[in-house]
This record gives C-alpha cells, structure tokens and sequence, in this order.
C-alpha cells in the first residue's frame, strides 16, 4: 500500500495490456466495433452504390462470395446480391451501418446523459424527491422494452425523432439507477463532505467531485446500452416503425426479404448477419471495458 | 513460561512464502520461525504490510491462487503438514487448527441461527446427534460468555454485535479441542470494552483447553496483556523475537526500540514531549536490498547494515534478535534515539476565551415504519442519537471527545459542522449563532469550521490531484488568486511534511498517512478557527500515527487553532486535549481537563473505558472492570442513569429511577453521577470490584 503505489500506474495499464492479449475475446469485439464505427463514418465514400440506386439487369446471387475487398474488381459489380428490386445488398448494409450508430448511438448517448443526469441529481438530494422519481422510473422498468416502445410510437407518431424520444424513455431509467445506486455510496464518502463543508454548489459537487467516480460503471452501463439499442432499432425496423423504405435499416431489410428468403437468401442473410456480429462484438467490448475497469479501480 | 519443557505444538522452520506479481514471483516471508507451545499465546506483531497475516495464512496452508511456500517446514504436533494435499488439511482444519478473522462476520453463514452453525460444526466433527449438538453448542456459547446463550442461540448473525458475532466464532474454534488457533486481530474493529472482555475470554480458554495461539495484531498494548512470547515482523522477516517481559523492557531492536516509543502512553501529554517516530516508509517487498531490510530508517545504521543481510541470532536467554549491531544495544554502549523534539509550550493560563459554545444539542432520528406499523397506527420510533449537549470549545485548545461507538460522538461532530441538521439547540461561534446545516451557514462560518476525516482512504478524491484538492478550499473559501493559491499549496505542503512535488499526485499513489497529512493540510488551508477531527489517527499505524499526532499538536500551536478530538482510544485523546468530555447514549457524562484521564475521580463508565485500554506494558496489571453487556439500543434508552444497566458501581434504586445530577469538584471537573466525587476516589483507589459482583450483571 505504500512505497509500491508509486510504480502502480504504469503497471497497472501494461497489466490490462496484457490482460487483453491473454484474453482475447474484448479485443477481437473491440476491433469488429471500430471497422463498423469507420464504415459509419466513412459509408457513404466505402459503399460503391447509393442506397436506392436500382440495377435492374443484376437480380442475381454473389457470385464473388465473402471477404471480397474490392467489389468492383473482375466484374463481381454486386458481391452480397442485390434484393428484389435489384438494390445492392453490399452498399445498403454499409450504410445501414451508419443509419444505425445514427440512431442507436445518438439515441443512447442521449439516454446516457439524460439518464446520468437524473441518477446524479435524484442520489445525491435523496427524500422525498428520490423516492418519487426512483419509484417513477421502476415503473417504466417494469414494462418490456420492445412493447413500452411500440406503445410510445404509436402514440408519438411514427417519425425518426420519436424513435430518439423512445430510446431515451426505454434506456434512461436504466442508465439512472445505475448511476443512483453508485451515487448513493459515493456521496457518504469524506471528499465528498469535505466538499460540502467548504459550501460548494450542488453542480460542483454532482459533476467535480462525484461523476468522476460514477464514469467506471458508466461507461460499460453505456456501452450495454449501445448493444440493445441497436438490437431495439432493428426489432422496430423489423415491425416496419420508425423506418420506412427505402432507408438501409438492417431491421428492414431482414424484414423485407422474408418473402424472398427460399429464392434470394442472402437478402436475409448479410443484413441479419450484420447485426449479429455488431451487436456480439459490442457486448464483447463492454465485457472487457468492465473488467478494465474492476481491475483498475 | 511453564510449558517450555512439554513438546511444542506447532513449530515452524525457516519458511519462505512467495507470492506471485505480473508473472514472477517474490518473497513475500522470509526465514519465518516460531514455536508454539501448548497453553501459549505467541503474538505476532507488525505494521500494515508486514507480512504478519500471510505467514499464519501460510501456517495454515491457506493461502491463495497466487501463494505458495517455496519453502521450509509447518509441524502441527509432530506431523509435517508442510505439503499435505488439501483434501487431507480439511480434515486438519476441521479438528486441529482453526482461525479467527479480523472480521467475524464474513466467518458466520447469514442465514443459518448461530446456535445452529456452532451445533453443526460439533455434529459433522463429533457425529453426535442433533439434540446432544444443540446442547453443547449451548454449553460452548455460554463458555464464551455469552449472556442468555440459549436465547441467542436462535439469532441470526446480523442480530449480534461485532464483540458477540466475533465470540460464536470463537466458541465454533473451541467446540472441537483444537491444538492451534490462530486469531488474525480479531478485536481490531471492536470497542476498547469489548476488546478487553474479549482478551479475557481468549486468555482464559486457552489457558483451560491448552491449546496453542498465535494472535497476530498491531497493537503493542493487546501483546503485552495477553501473550507470552512475541515475534515482531519488518517487511517479511521476523526481526526480534522475545518472552514479552524481555521485548518490553529490553528491546534489542533498532526497529522494536522505535515502535515501543511511538505508542502514546496514558498520561502521556503533548507538553511533555512530542512523540517519537520512525522516519521513512517500510520497503517495497518486490525491491528489497541485499542489506538488513530497516537499514534505510535505521537511526543506528551502519555501512555494514546496507551491505549484509543480518541472520536472526540468538542470544543467551533464548531471545532471537536479526541486527549486525545488538551486542552493542545489549550491552548498552549503543543507545537508539528517534529523533526527539521538545513538548509544545502551553501558556500558564489554560482558560481562554470561548471559540464555539453549544447549547442543548439534540438530534433525534426518526426511524422509519414497516407498513405494518403504519396500518396499525404505531406511532414512528424515535432514535436520540445526542439529546441535550452542552459544551464549549476554547479558542487555540483542544476538547477531547471520548465515548464507545455508538455513544453518539460522531452525529455530535456532525452537526457541529452543518452536514447533519440538528433536531435542537444552538451553535454559537465566537458569540454569533451560525445556521443549522452548511447549506444555512454563510461563507465566513464555513471558513471558520472544517474537518478531517476518520478515513484516509476516502476523504480525497481519487480523480483529483493533491495540489487541486488543497487549492479548491484556498480559493474558494480563502478567495485567494489563483497566483497566490499557488504558492499556498506549497506552503501548505510543506508545512505537513510532504514534498513541494506531491502538487501533481493523485491519492492512489500516497500512503494512508499521506493522505491524512494531505487531508490536514486541506482543512488548514482555509485558515479556520476549528477543525474537528473524527478519529483522525484510528486508521494509520502506530509509527505513522505518531507523526500525524505530532503534525496536528504542532499546527495548532502554530496557528492558535481549536480542536475537537474524536477518538476511541484514551492514550491519544489524553496526549492532544487540554479538556475532555465523555459520552455515553447520546449524553455528556463526566466533563474535565484531559489529565482527569489518568487519575481518579472517574464517572465509573469512564473507569470501564480507562481499565480496558490495553497497555504496552506487560507489568501493568490492568483493572479487572469489565463491560460485559454491549451499549444499549438507543432506541430504546435506559431510565435513570442512562449507564445504570452496565455500570460497575452501581448504588441502587435510585440509579435506574433517577437522572443523576452533577457533582463537581471544584476545579473544573464534573461528573454525572448518583454519588459523589469524594466516594469515587474511595472506591477507585481502593482494589477493583470483585470478580463475582460482575458476573451477577450478567
């Protein structure tokens, strides 16, 4: 405890550098997450057609297969298809990629901060006041996610901006109890008093000196959050909400081929896949972002 | 002493534990030794890091994933269980060797009754039936002291107090007869009156069952009243090893010879003299030198001493001591002297102007219904966690505050510097009235109070570095420059012995007492007028509590600072205050200087609290005055005298029917009593109760 604490830092960090090369799932989840993240940021220059663009001639099958990097390359013009009005599977699943983290990601960085807010404030005044609110949100957690959603679009309007409305609804509560019930003990703490002796405000004391120690279990709560977010866009893109074709919803796409799976399977398959592996890796990512984080703290 | 001829029943040989660190391993122990005979308490003390719990981890091969001895030898009565697979050592475990943790809690199922658990262990060890089990259970609770054993056989752990909790632990290690037990500070977290009933009970059964026991602690005192023999440990390595009478009264050890010195003693006070410390920090275990592992802090090293690694030589009378230069202590040519400071000047006249005045201080809790209740029309309990305290608090003088847990001492503290509201009673500074919590309070009256924090490990931020911490209540209460803050921290810094480049650190890289010399640092900065310190040194070892100790007297000498002193240990509370009050169910009992510790007239509760402090000196006797009950519920408060149910001198009738008033002796001194001073003198010169008046309390 005393003279080692010095060294600890650095070895702490090399420790965790180790700990995800010996354990390699976080990493490989990791990396599958920052390709997606590029072919968000970088879609529309990646994919080789526009979402909507329509070849009529190429209703066929892949005939270049996986891992083809260059699409464009000995003739294979179409490497995951095209669907049945002859868009290309290839493009619309990359700039699927992006119209996901568009609205799982803005909408669970908006729940986060919201939902962080609310935890910060309702934990630390305690009463009364928390009491109500704490209750308040365990009521929404009380109700499934996809029909507590189905519930709030369909009174909302089926509009892009109520599906960000309804990621805040469904993921803030959770992301607020989260951070309610770590606030709780971090506000006994001596610094923390210490603060409140020297008549600091309440935002200095919720976001100086509390959120700091809050940001650990943050940051994987968000990142869990991230995971179902996209698997909550997609199931209502399936149901045919909040997304309407031709956009490149993966959970519209995978809704639209059912009817042609027995004769153009990959139109089920790629966009199906996509979310498989987005979501897998996600979850790997936040399974190592935890164990960072109880190692360092 | 007696049993040194009969075969020993644990001994241990030259053992080497080696624990394993980002992939290599390092040792951990080195060269361990001890033999345990039969109906002997051996000690083992150290400070934090020491290696004291991994060696008797390692005695009884527990010891982690990462652990293992590399080598040496553990015979449990003249078997080598050394390499015995562990399949084997259960059955070990089960008959012959058992452990108190420091924690009793963790070593009780939660949701099994007690008297069960001890019956099982008696059932699977002795295969007796369920009735006989539940019977001698019974009979071992009852061992142990626990009053009306059969009734709390039925109780569930959380129902007991930590001293009841740590003693059906201890009734489960007797109920098979083991041949060692092994107590890993198992009166650490528990009251001093607890501890002192508990060290009676262990004394006793071990003296009964004769069994072998090694008590690993850090407290010198608890060794010197309860063992035989001690080994004191350095950084792994045994470095003296004596009959108790021998370590105390002729230390061979530069080490020893500090350690002994930093303990406050009762009637020890800081005008005498500063306390003496260990300068330095104990060493990394990854890093240690080839040299003698305390040459670094050693104020008698020799270039030898950096060089050679000394061996654990012994001497004539079977005293083991690991120095290059003991014939030289022992023969006293050599003299070890810490660094020495005078005492602190304290102006003839103790009576200053008052600082801060309290009058009928009240907080009263309101426990929450069941919904039960609620329906039922109960009206909600009230808790009086401080009902009616008075008290002031003299500008530049420190008032001492003393009083078992849960006596209310900490609420006190509490709403004296606004983070609790208080229920009653007001709170004047310097003749103003200042508001109910921080929130009412203006800035100037915050400025005026601050506080230091029982424990070091939370009470800095760990996301912020020292120098924003210091900085914060500089500029925010202070409204200093940024500039000028600067140069304050440093300051600041310095004047609590840290180095100027701690500015940019954060927590985790500093030591507990680092910490808490930061944490002293942050309550300065904003110049106050009182800081309150709740059990500032509780958490911090003896050589670094010592400094910390030295550090508060000498600021506030320095800077004309009032303190109130929350502590639960009397020998550091009568070393800092200049005046004393006890506490006792949420109310003030006995009011005096803070030498009124060490002589009578005492309130008999702070007799109790004085009589159980263990004292570092094996040739004490210590008062047999115990406390056997524990502290009443305040929920449900006693009549009378709130003392009347645990009290060692006891009138009466009259005790449990009416308030005692205040005697007082004329210089300042008040107690809270049905009699009168002059009868406590009597009774407290004279021998101490008879054994039997206190069994009858219980």
């Amino acid at each position: 405890m005393t003279a080692t604490n010095v060294s600890q830092l650095p070895s702490q960090i090399m420790r965790s550098v180790r700990g995800l090369i010996s354990a390699p799932f976080p990493l490989i989840g990791t990396l599958v997450f920052l390709g997606f993240l590029i072919l968000a940021v970088f879609g529309s220059q990646i994919a080789p057609y526009e979402f909507d663009n329509q070849d009529f001639d190429a209703r066929q099958p892949p005939d270049c297969g996986l891992g083809v990097l260059n699409p464009l390359r000995n003739g294979c013009d179409h490497p995951f298809g095209t669907d049945n009005l002859g868009q290309d599977v290839y493009s619309r699943v990359i700039l699927g990629t992006q119209e996901v983290f568009r609205l799982a990601g803005l909408g669970t960085l908006l729940a986060v901060l919201i939902g962080t807010t609310i935890g910060l404030i309702i934990g630390y005044e305690g009463g009364l006041v928390d009491e109500i609110i704490a209750r308040l949100l365990d009521s929404f957690l009380a109700m499934p996610a996809l029909l507590l959603a189905l519930v709030l679009l369909g009174s909302l309007g089926d509009a892009e901006n109520s599906l960000f409305l309804v990621l805040i609804i469904v993921y803030a509560p959770i992301v607020a109890r989260v951070v309610r019930s770590n606030v709780l003990e971090i506000k006994t703490r001596g610094f923390v008093e210490a603060a409140q002796l020297r008549g600091e405000s309440r935002f200095y004391i919720l976001f100086r000196e509390i959120l700091p120690s809050v940001i650990p279990a943050l940051v994987v709560e968000a990142s869990l959050r991230f995971s179902y977010g996209i698997f909550l866009v997609a199931s209502l893109g399936f149901l045919g909400i909040g997304a309407h074709p031709p956009t490149p919803n993966w959970g519209l796409m995978v809704s639209d081929a059912r009817t042609w799976y027995s004769i153009a399977p990959w139109m089920l398959e790629y966009p199906a896949g996509a979310i498989v592996v987005l979501v897998i890796a996600v979850n790997l990512m936040s399974d190592g972002i935890r164990k960072l984080v109880q190692r360092t703290s | 002493m007696t049993n040194q001829t009969d075969t020993p029943v644990l001994e241990v040989q030259n053992l080497h534990v080696s624990y394993r660190a980002n992939r290599s391993w390092y040792e951990a122990i080195r060269d361990f030794e001890i033999t345990v005979y039969p109906g002997q308490i051996y000690g083992v003390v150290g400070e934090s890091g020491s290696g004291k719990s991994t060696a008797i981890k390692a005695i009884i091969r527990y010891l982690g994933k990462d652990g293992k001895i590399s080598d040496g030898q553990i015979i449990l009565g003249g078997e080598n269980i050394t390499r015995k697979p562990r399949r084997q050592m259960k059955r070990v475990w089960a008959a012959r060797m058992h452990m108190l943790p420091q924690n009793p809690f963790v070593a009780l199922n939660p949701s099994i009754r007690v008297g069960e658990q001890v019956a099982e262990t008696i059932r699977v060890r002795d295969g007796l039936s369920r009735r006989k089990a539940r019977e001698k259970a019974i009979s071992m609770l009852e061992r142990v002291r626990l009053a009306d054993a059969k009734e709390v056989s039925h109780r569930y752990p959380h129902e007991l107090s930590g001293g009841m909790q740590q003693r059906v632990v201890l009734a489960m290690a007797f109920s098979a007869t083991p041949q060692i037990l092994m107590l890993d500070e198992p009166t650490t977290s528990l009251d001093v009156t607890t501890e002192a009933t508990m060290l009676d009970i262990v004394r006793e059964l071990i003296q009964t069952t004769q069994a072998g026991a090694i008590y690993v602690t850090h407290d010198l005192g608890v060794v010197a009243q309860l063992c035989q023999r001690v080994a004191v440990m350095y950084a792994g390595e045994i470095v003296e090893d004596a009959s108790v009478q021998d370590l105390y009264t002729h230390p061979l050890h530069p080490y020893t010879i500090g350690l002994i010195a930093c303990v406050p003693r009762l009637g020890q006070t800081k005008e005498q003299a500063a306390l003496r410390t260990i300068p330095g920090r104990p060493p990394s275990l990854q890093n240690r030198g080839m040299g003698c592992i305390f040459a670094p802090r050693c104020p008698v090293a020799l270039e030898k001493c950096f060089i050679e690694h000394p061996p654990l030589e012994q001497t004539a009378d079977g005293h083991k001591v690991r120095c290059h230069r003991w014939h030289e202590i022992a023969s006293g040519e050599l003299v070890v002297e810490q660094a020495f400071q005078s005492g602190l000047e304290v102006s003839e006249h103790l009576e200053r102007e008052q600082l801060l005045v309290a009058e009928n201080l009240t907080k009263h809790f309101d426990v929450p219904r069941g919904l039960l209740d609620f329906l039922e029309g109960k009206p909600p309990t009230t808790v009086k966690a401080v009902d009616g305290v008075n008290l002031g608090i003299q500008k530049g003088r420190t008032l001492g505050l003393v009083g078992e847990s849960g006596s209310g001492k900490t609420t006190l503290a509490r709403m004296i510097v606004g983070l609790i509201s208080r229920t009653d009673g007001t709170i004047e500074l310097n003749g103003q009235p200042i508001g109910n919590t921080v929130r009412q309070r203006s800035r100037d009256a915050l400025r005026q109070i601050q506080m230091v924090f029982q424990n070091p490990q939370d009470s800095l931020n760990p996301y912020l570095t020292i120098g924003q911490a210091i900085r914060r209540p500089l500029m925010k209460l202070a409204k200093r420059s940024h500039w000028d803050a600067e140069k304050e921290v440093r300051r600041l810094l310095t004047a609590v012995n840290l180095d100027e480049s701690y500015v940019n650190r954060f927590p985790a890289m500093l030591s507990g007492g680092e910490r808490q010399r930061v944490a002293i640092a942050r309550a300065f900065a904003s110049v106050p007028e009182l800081i309150v310190c709740d059990e500032p040194v509780s958490a911090l070892d003896v050589s670094v509590q010592a400094a910390v100790l030295n550090l508060l007297a000498r600021l506030q000498a320095e800077n004309d600072t009032s303190y109130l002193f929350i502590s639960h240990n009397l020998a550091v509370v009568g070393y800092l205050a200049d005046y004393l009050i006890v506490m006792y169910l949420g109310q003030i009992f006995e009011v005096g200087y803070g030498h009124d510790l060490f002589a009578p007239p005492y309130h008999p509760y702070t007799e109790a609290l004085v009589s159980a402090i263990p004292v570092p000196d094996p040739a004490h006797k210590t008062q047999h005055i115990r406390l056997n009950n524990d502290i009443p519920s305040p929920r449900n408060l006693p009549t009378g005298c709130r003392f009347h149910t645990r009290c060692p001198r006891k009138l009466g009738a009259i005790c449990e029917q009416e308030v005692p008033p205040w005697q007082e002796d004329g210089d300042g001194h008040y107690i809270r009593c049905h009699r009168t001073i002059d009868e406590l003198i009597r009774l407290q010169q004279s021998t101490p109760l008879p054994q039997a008046e206190e069994d009858s309390s219980w």
